[in-house]
C-alpha cells in the first residue's frame, strides 16, 4: 500500500508539472514582470530541477509535514484536517443512501422480474447511471430549494447549529452524489440476484416449502451481496472523487473544492496532499472489501494467515 | 422612498458633499434635469420626508469563489478585492463613474510640483484595534508593498515613487522620479494597514474600513462585523457582512432567489433575465470597463504593413449581434478601449467602424497580401469569445476568407498569445481602469508586457509617454483624443462590446451604488426588513 500511495504521489506530482501555468504568476498577478516572476520563482525553489523538489516534498511527508499553501500560506495538514471529514460524512452518507435505495431496488426487482415494477426500477436504474451528477445537483436544487423550499440550496452546517440543520444541508449532495451509485448498485443486485435465484439450492429451499420471503432474503440474498459488496467497496474511491464536482455545485467545504481550487492555483502542495489522502482512502477501503469477502463467503480466505 | 430621492435627501441633509453627490447621481444614471433641480434646491416631493435608513442587520453576499488572502497587499482576485476592501482603506478612492479619486483617508491633497504629492491624512481616525492613523501607518503600508522579498504583486504601481517621506504625524510626502500623471489612480492599491509588524495581516487584518474581521472558515463563510468608530460618522448602517462562496453559477442564483444570500457577484449574462422578472429581486446595471477586442499580431504576416486586412475584419464583426445575442443585451458596442463616461473618451471614434461587408469587402480587395484564409486564437475559458470568433467566420466566409477558430488552454493561451507572440489574431476580454493611462500606456506602447499585438509605432509612443508625464487633465485629455483618432486609424486591434456591470441583489437591500468594475461598497445599505 505504501509503494501504491508513493508511485501515485510521484505521478501525480509528474502530471502537475506538465500541466502549463505555474505559481508564482498565479501569486503575483497579471502585473507581473518576468524578472519579478524570475525572483519569486526562485524563492519558492521552482527553478530548481524537478527530482529535487519532489524528493524534498517526500522527505517532508516522511517526517509529518505536508508542507504549506502556497496561497493562503497555512499548512496544508490544517487546511486537509479542516476539510477531510465533510467529504468523508458526505461519501459515507451518500453511500448510504445509495445502498438504503439500490439494494432493495435491485433485490424487488429480480424477485418480481418482467413485473411493471422491475421495468420501473430499471429504468430509474438506467437513468441514474446516465444522468450525469452535477447537472442532477442543479435539478435537486431547482426542485428543493427553489420551488418547494424545503432544503437549503447550497453550503454547509456545522453541528453546533444543531443535527437537523446540520443534516438538512447533507441530504441534496449526497443525494445527487449517491445518484450513480444507487443505479448501479441497483443493477448488479438484481442481476446478481437473478443468477442467484435460478440455482440449484434455492430451488431445493422452496421444494422443501420455505417461504419466498425466506428463500429470497436469508437464503439468496446473502449470496447474491458478493459483488454488490465489491462495487460499493470499489465505489467508495470514485465517490471520493466525485465529490470533487458535487462540492462545486453545493458549495460544500470538503476536500474536492479545496483541490480544484489548488489545481486552478497550481498550489501544489495542497494538490499533492489532498491526491495523497483520497488515494489512501482508495486503499483502504478496498482492503476492507477483501476482508468483507470473509464474512460474506467462509470459503474464501487469504494465505499467511492463522 | 426611491434611490434618487434618498440621494438628493442625503445631499440636502448635509449627509454628503455636492461633490459626492454628483458623483453618485451619475452612478444611478439620474438625468441631468432631476440633478439641476436637487442642486436648485428643488428637492422631488417624495423626498422631503426623509425616512431614516434601517440599522442592523447583516448582509449576505455570495460571491464566484473562495478568496486567495484576505492580505490587501498580495491578494490578486476579484472576489478578494471584494472582502478586502470592506476592511482596508486607503489615502483615496474612485468615485463611482470610475474616472477620478475622492480622499479617502487623506482628507486632501496638493502638487507642490510635477513631482510632488503632499496629503494631509484625516484625523481622529481609528484602525479596529483602536490606533490613529498617523503617517507611519502608511510609510510602514508602502514599504510592506515595496519590499522586494514580500513579492506584493501591488508593487509595479509603485515602481515611479523614488520616496515617500513622514513629514509629521498627519502629512506623508511623495517624490517621483519623473512626473507620472496617473499617480492619484495608482494610489487606489496603496492599502493602509496599522504599524504592527509583528501582526499576521493574512490571518489577523486590521484596517480602518467600515467593517472589521471576525473570522474565516475556509470554504464556508468569512464574516465581518461593523467598525463601531469607523470615521465616517453613523456609518455603516448594517451590523455586519457575511460572504460566502458559492462556485456554481445556478446554485448562486438560487441562493439570492431563495433569500439565502442578499447579493451575489459574477451573475450568468443568461440569467439576468429571469432575475428581472423576480419582483423580490432588483439588478443593478451599468455600462463597465471590461471590453472584449479582436487583435492582430503586427509582427508577422497576414497583418503585419497590412491596415487594409485589419480593416477589412473591423467592419466585418457584428458589434449589436455581439452584444444582444452573445451577451443577452448585457453589453454596447465599443470602438475606443476607454468608456464612453470617462472624461478621456473622444467621442469622434464612436461608430467609427461599424457593420457593413461591402465596405469589408473593398478593404480586403485592396490588401496586400490577401490571404484566403486566417486563423483566430480563443479560449474556452472564455466561451462567450468563442461565439465571437464564430460569429466573425460568418461574417468573412460571405467576403471570401476563411477564418479557422483554435481553441487554446487559458495558460497556454496566455503563452502564445502574450508571451511568444505566437498567433495572427485573438480575441480576448481586457478590464481598464481609472485614470486613462491604465487603458492605454501598458497596451499599446511598444515592449510592454501587455502590448499582445507587438504594435510598435513611434508617434504613439511619443504621445503616450507624453500623457503620461503631464498632470494637467486638459493636456492629457488632448492627447489621449489623437491617440484613440490613431488607433481607430491605424487598428492594431478592432474593439467589439463593452460589457455591463451587473449585480443583482435582494429587493430590500437599499442605497446601493455600483460602479462599471467589480467593486461592492457597503458603506452606506441598508436592509428594509
Amino acid at each position: 500500500m505504501i509503494l501504491v500511495l508513493f508511485g501515485i504521489s510521484a505521478v501525480v506530482f509528474i502530471m502537475l508539472k506538465l500541466t502549463p501555468g505555474d505559481p508564482a504568476a498565479t501569486m503575483l498577478g497579471v502585473q507581473a514582470t518576468p524578472q519579478e516572476l524570475a525572483r519569486v520563482r526562485h524563492a519558492m525553489g521552482l527553478d530548481r530541477p524537478w527530482a529535487a523538489q519532489y524528493g524534498l516534498w517526500l522527505r517532508n511527508l516522511l517526517a509529518g509535514d505536508f508542507g504549506v499553501s502556497y496561497i493562503s500560506r497555512k499548512p496544508v495538514a490544517e487546511l486537509i484536517a479542516t476539510r477531510f471529514p465533510v467529504t468523508l460524512e458526505l461519501t459515507v452518507l451518500a453511500m448510504l443512501l445509495a445502498a438504503v435505495i439500490g439494494i432493495p431496488a435491485g433485490i424487488i426487482s429480480a424477485a418480481r422480474r418482467y413485473s411493471s415494477l422491475d421495468y420501473s426500477i430499471t429504468s430509474f436504474a438506467l437513468f441514474g447511471v446516465s444522468m450525469p451528477s452535477f447537472w442532477f445537483g442543479i435539478l435537486l436544487i431547482l426542485f428543493f430549494s427553489l420551488y418547494l423550499r424545503w432544503l437549503p440550496s447550497s453550503g454547509y452546517a456545522a453541528f453546533d447549529r444543531g443535527l437537523v440543520e446540520h443534516l438538512k444541508h447533507f441530504v441534496l449532495p449526497a443525494l445527487a452524489l449517491g445518484l450513480f451509485l444507487s443505479g448501479s448498485l441497483a443493477r448488479f443486485t438484481r442481476s446478481s440476484m437473478v443468477e442467484t435465484l435460478a440455482r440449484e439450492f434455492i430451488r431445493t429451499g422452496r421444494a422443501k416449502g420455505l417461504s419466498e420471503r425466506v428463500v429470497v432474503y436469508r437464503h439468496a440474498l446473502k449470496n447474491a451481496l458478493i459483488p454488490t459488496v465489491t462495487v460499493l467497496g470499489l465505489q467508495f474511491g470514485f465517490l471520493m472523487g466525485g465529490a470533487v464536482i458535487i462540492e462545486q455545485v453545493f458549495a460544500f467545504p470538503g476536500v474536492g473544492w479545496l483541490a480544484l481550487i489548488a489545481i486552478g492555483q497550481r498550489d501544489y502542495p495542497v494538490v499533492m496532499g489532498v491526491v495523497l489522502v483520497i488515494a489512501a482512502v482508495f486503499a483502504v477501503s478496498n482492503l476492507l472489501v477483501d476482508i468483507a469477502y470473509t464474512w460474506l463467503d467462509p470459503r474464501i480466505r487469504y494465505e499467511g494467515r492463522a | 422612498m426611491s434611490q434618487f430621492d434618498r440621494l438628493a435627501a442625503d445631499f440636502w441633509t448635509g449627509r454628503i458633499s455636492r461633490r459626492e453627490f454628483l458623483a453618485r447621481a451619475a452612478a444611478l444614471g439620474m438625468s441631468a434635469g432631476f440633478v439641476g433641480q436637487v442642486l436648485a434646491g428643488r428637492l422631488p416631493k417624495a423626498a422631503a420626508g426623509s425616512i431614516e435608513p434601517r440599522r442592523g442587520g447583516t448582509l449576505k453576499v455570495g460571491l464566484d469563489g473562495e478568496i486567495d488572502t484576505i492580505d490587501p497587499h498580495k491578494s490578486v482576485t476579484i472576489v478578494g478585492f471584494q472582502v478586502y476592501t470592506q476592511i482596508y482603506e486607503a489615502l483615496v478612492r474612485a468615485n463611482p463613474q470610475l474616472d477620478g479619486m475622492l480622499p479617502t483617508l487623506a482628507e486632501r491633497w496638493e502638487q507642490p510640483d510635477p513631482t510632488t504629492y503632499v496629503f494631509q491624512l484625516r484625523r481622529g481616525v481609528r484602525f479596529h484595534n483602536g490606533k490613529e492613523l498617523k503617517a507611519e501607518d502608511v510609510a510602514f503600508s508602502f514599504e510592506r508593498i515595496m519590499d522586494e522579498k514580500f513579492a506584493s504583486p501591488r508593487r509595479p504601481n509603485f515602481l515611479p515613487v523614488k520616496r515617500l517621506e513622514v513629514v509629521n504625524d498627519y502629512t506623508v510626502r511623495f517624490t517621483m522620479s519623473a512626473p507620472f500623471g496617473p499617480f492619484l489612480s495608482k494610489l487606489e492599491n496603496l492599502y493602509i494597514l496599522p504599524k504592527v509588524p509583528a501582526n499576521d495581516f493574512a490571518r489577523q487584518p486590521i484596517g480602518t474600513g467600515p467593517f472589521s474581521f471576525v473570522e474565516w472558515v475556509s470554504g464556508q463563510h468569512i464574516t465581518m462585523r461593523r467598525n463601531n468608530t469607523y470615521w465616517q460618522e453613523n456609518l455603516p448602517y448594517l451590523a455586519g457582512v457575511q460572504f460566502r462562496p458559492i462556485p456554481e453559477p445556478s446554485t448562486r442564483v438560487v441562493a439570492l432567489r431563495t433569500g439565502d444570500i442578499d447579493v451575489m457577484n459574477a451573475v450568468p449574462p443568461k440569467d439576468v433575465s429571469t432575475l428581472e422578472k423576480d419582483s423580490k429581486i432588483k439588478v443593478y446595471r451599468v455600462n463597465g470597463v471590461v471590453r472584449d477586442h479582436l487583435g492582430f499580431q503586427m509582427q508577422k504576416p497576414p497583418f503585419m504593413n497590412n491596415p487594409n486586412l485589419r480593416l477589412a475584419l473591423s467592419w466585418a464583426t457584428d458589434r449589436k449581434t455581439i452584444a444582444d445575442d452573445v451577451l443577452f443585451g448585457l453589453a454596447k458596442p465599443a470602438w475606443a478601449p476607454i468608456p464612453e463616461s470617462h472624461w478621456a473618451f473622444n467621442p469622434k471614434v464612436r461608430n467609427a467602424h461599424g457593420y457593413d461587408l461591402d465596405r469589408a469587402r473593398r478593404y480586403l480587395a485592396e490588401a496586400n497580401p490577401k490571404p484566403t484564409q486566417i486563423t483566430i486564437k480563443v479560449s474556452p475559458t472564455y466561451p462567450d469569445q468563442i461565439k465571437m470568433a464564430e460569429l466573425l467566420q460568418a461574417s468573412l466566409s460571405q467576403i471570401g476568407l476563411r477564418l479557422n477558430i483554435v481553441q487554446l488552454e487559458w495558460s497556454t493561451w496566455i503563452r502564445e498569445v502574450v508571451s511568444q507572440g505566437d498567433y495572427e489574431s485573438e480575441i480576448v476580454l481586457i478590464s481598464g481602469g481609472i485614470d486613462p493611462d491604465d487603458f492605454f500606456y501598458q497596451w499599446f506602447k511598444s515592449g510592454q508586457v501587455f502590448n499582445l499585438w507587438r504594435y510598435n509605432d513611434p508617434r504613439m509612443d511619443e504621445m503616450l509617454d507624453k500623457a503620461r508625464l503631464s498632470t494637467v487633465q486638459k493636456d492629457r485629455q488632448a492627447l489621449y483624443f489623437q491617440i484613440q483618432e490613431k488607433l481607430m486609424a491605424d487598428a492594431p486591434l478592432s474593439h467589439i462590446i463593452y460589457r455591463e456591470s451587473v449585480v443583482p441583489t435582494t429587493a430590500d437591500l437599499r442605497d446601493y451604488v455600483m460602479t462599471g468594475r467589480y467593486d461592492m461598497d457597503f458603506r452606506r445599505v441598508w436592509l428594509a426588513r
